[in-house]
């Protein structure tokens, strides 16, 4: 699968611009999915994962709730909605369909049996973040961050290491007033990253961001339990083309 | 990552090359001892280099000796990713995955507990205060201890972190329920305290409470007699304690015991001392004979004053 | 990889591409997501030196925050209520709620007193 991928990608290259805006008009129904004729990249929504969020889902579990307007991220204004005496409310228009974007791309990931890191540090949803990872199957790092662990590996693990594919933020700041190194050092490796920003952090580098609040455990589970879902999704699917080959 | 697969094989060769080198020259030594090489055991193998290679050397860890080669060399970490480069733990990146998987295993206990008193409360029961777990009986293992049993080699904050976490756990009212949990990270003290016995207590005729002990140092031994409701007459060998023991250092090291109990002018103690010299008879003294002033206080070992001094002649 | 740390030019993907298109990095080992990213790119482009917005967010404000202002200036506490019960609801948006109501029937009067005092007649104590 993964050769014809190869020989292909050059031509998904080229037509990448148009690929946008066929994406908006594609449709495709969730039985085509099965077929194994059909190239994933092809395919609008090859792991059915866009039918996971539910915008309802998301203000039921406090995703609009941002932060004050003291500590917003200049950044972050385009995925702000409004202000609610003192507090940022995050549209969720925008979230709901970030979300899917996020979700197809963390199960092609997966698919392509790509690592897949999360890394958190708000203390309080830690273990919830490492367990997610451990159930399907990936690699967690919620623990403080040594500098150099992507950019100087080989010294950091004592052998030259295969980084992740994929990092997953569920909270992209540190501490309240810094951001995780993860972020640099990702950016740097060529690392895509898909994150949960709040409206006080800065979406810049994130190459998947998905406007959300990063504090409320509820909020978090959710997140977990969709990108768990994608993953497996993805890790699925790639046992059943396996198996049809 | 090719060269650490490399060099984690390398590492497993080796040692089949020392385990069947172990094993060749096990069976060498079972027929030089006319055993059966199949059924020759470690044991047999240590009383034959003993046999064969006696040692004078005072430790015992320099005389020669032939072990299996997982107890000789240092234990090496396992290969730590498959061969598509993917590791196999998920906390790798973390760079101490043995340590933050123990971390994260104790807050799901910890939360498991919570959970387990929320319905104890909720049914109206309490903490069974008989199953509670005895803290002083044992202590939390030491930095390099957690290290050797994880492998891993850890930061103070880190370590500081690991004992903050887990005294959480032990001082949760149920915190019994995990006891085999918790008892994996701690080391436990009751070997030293249990074994030494308070002496019972004695009535004379008048009805008067005393206890009888006897201890030894270098190649003094004293026999001792403690008197409750006494006024802190001290007699050794029938004479004045100023007397026997003009040094003030002697005097001080036999009334020590005294001093920390709290007991100093309430008893009275008539005590014999046989052979050495001046110190070691104020050290006989102190040692077994007057540490357990009275039967009502728990035994003393942990204080570093009376714990005793084995330094007993081996002539003696 | 062969390739610039700067993060902060252009995006991940266009470096890759950059190196893909200069022969730095050979077509068989471009990275796993490369061909996943080109297909289905992200809607803004994460680049470090974008615009910013300069028009602060709108507030929002709903007819009823009057209300809710005259009830927290006369009773201050908006009551102890259920949060994660989404049909709980607090003194202060019963208040609210029967304030629309009167308001609808009547017109003259202090429609605020006759909230106070039909709140009260239900057994809801300000």
């Amino acid at each position: 699968m993964l050769k014809r991928l190869s020989s292909q990608s050059l031509r998904y290259l080229q037509r990448q611009c148009s690929l946008q805006s066929r994406l908006c008009s594609q449709t495709s129904s969730i039985e085509e999915s099965t077929q194994t004729s059909i190239n994933p990249l092809e395919h609008d929504d090859y792991f059915d994962v866009k039918r996971l969020t539910k915008k309802i889902d998301l203000f039921n579990n406090r995703v609009h709730l941002g932060h004050k307007v003291g500590t917003r991220n200049p950044y972050m204004l385009p995925y702000i909605f409004g202000n609610r005496l003192g507090v940022d409310i995050l549209d969720l228009d925008q979230t709901h369909e970030l979300m899917k974007e996020a979700l197809n791309f963390i199960a092609h990931v997966a698919y392509r049996d790509g690592i897949i890191l999360f890394i958190s540090r708000h203390l309080h949803t830690i273990p919830l973040v490492e367990k997610a990872a451990e159930e399907c199957g990936e690699y967690s790092h919620c623990r403080q961050w040594m500098t150099g662990t992507l950019t100087n590996s080989s010294v950091k693990f004592g052998a030259v290491t295969r980084l992740p594919d994929l990092c997953i933020f569920l909270s992209t700041q540190d501490t309240v007033f810094e951001q995780h190194a993860a972020v640099i050092e990702a950016a740097k490796m060529y690392i895509p990253s898909v994150a949960v920003v709040d409206s006080a952090c800065d979406p810049r580098l994130i190459t998947y961001p998905i406007p959300g609040n990063d504090d409320t455990p509820c909020a978090v589970e959710l997140y977990l339990k969709l990108f768990k879902e994608a993953i497996l999704k993805g890790k699925q699917q790639r046992m059943l083309d396996a198996n049809q080959k | 990552m090719r060269a650490y697969l490399e060099r984690a094989k390398a590492h497993d060769a080796f040692m089949q090359g020392e385990i069947s080198e172990y094993e060749i020259g096990k069976r060498h030594l079972a027929n030089i001892m006319g055993a059966d090489p199949d059924n020759f055991s470690q044991e047999d193998i240590d009383k034959a280099v003993e046999y064969l290679l006696p040692s004078g050397l005072f430790d015992k860890e320099a005389r020669p000796k032939m072990k299996h080669p997982h107890d000789v060399i240092p234990k090496r970490k396992a290969a730590e990713f498959d061969v598509d480069g993917r590791p196999f733990h998920t906390y790798f990146y973390t760079a101490k995955p043995q340590f933050f998987k123990l971390m994260h295993d104790a807050v799901f206990v910890l939360e498991s507990l919570k959970k387990e008193e929320d319905k104890m409360l909720r049914r109206g029961e309490e903490a069974n205060a008989d199953k509670k777990i005895i803290i002083g009986a044992s202590v939390w293992l030491t930095k390099p201890a957690v290290e050797e049993k994880l492998q891993e080699k850890l930061s103070d904050e880190e370590y500081d972190s690991f004992i903050r976490l887990f005294t959480r756990i032990i001082e949760h009212p149920i915190s019994y329920a995990e006891e085999t949990f918790i008892m994996q990270y701690r080391r436990v003290l009751s070997a030293e305290s249990m074994i030494s016995s308070i002496p019972e207590l004695i009535y004379d005729e008048a009805g008067r409470p005393y206890q009888e002990a006897e201890g030894a140092r270098k190649t003094s031994k004293a026999y001792v007699k403690i008197w409750s409701q006494g006024s802190g007459h001290v007699t050794v060998n029938g004479t004045d304690l100023l007397d026997c023991f003009p040094e003030i250092l002697d005097r001080e090291q036999v009334m020590s015991p005294l001093h920390f109990t709290n007991t100093l002018g309430r008893v009275d103690i008539e005590a014999r001392v046989e052979g050495g010299g001046h110190s070691s008879r104020a050290g006989a003294l102190r040692e077994e004979a007057l540490s357990p002033t009275s039967s009502e206080i728990p035994p003393l070992r942990v204080s570093p004053r009376i714990i005793k001094n084995n330094n007993v002649s081996f002539f003696g | 990889m062969a390739g610039s740390r700067a993060e902060k030019i252009g995006t991940v993907f266009t470096r890759v591409t950059g190196l893909l298109r200069s022969g730095a990095l050979k077509h068989d080992d471009r990275p796993l997501w490369y061909d996943v990213m080109a297909a289905f790119p992200p809607s803004t482009e994460p680049k470090y030196d974008r615009l910013k917005l300069q028009q602060p967010p709108r507030n929002i404000l709903y007819p009823e925050d009057n209300i809710r202002a005259k009830f927290s200036m006369a009773y201050s506490s908006p009551g102890v209520y259920d949060m994660r019960n989404p049909n709980d609801k607090s003194i202060c948006q019963k208040f609210v709620d029967k304030y629309r109501e009167i308001e609808k029937s009547t017109t003259e009067g202090d429609i605020f007193e006759a909230t106070a005092k039909a709140l009260e007649a239900e057994g809801i104590h300000l």
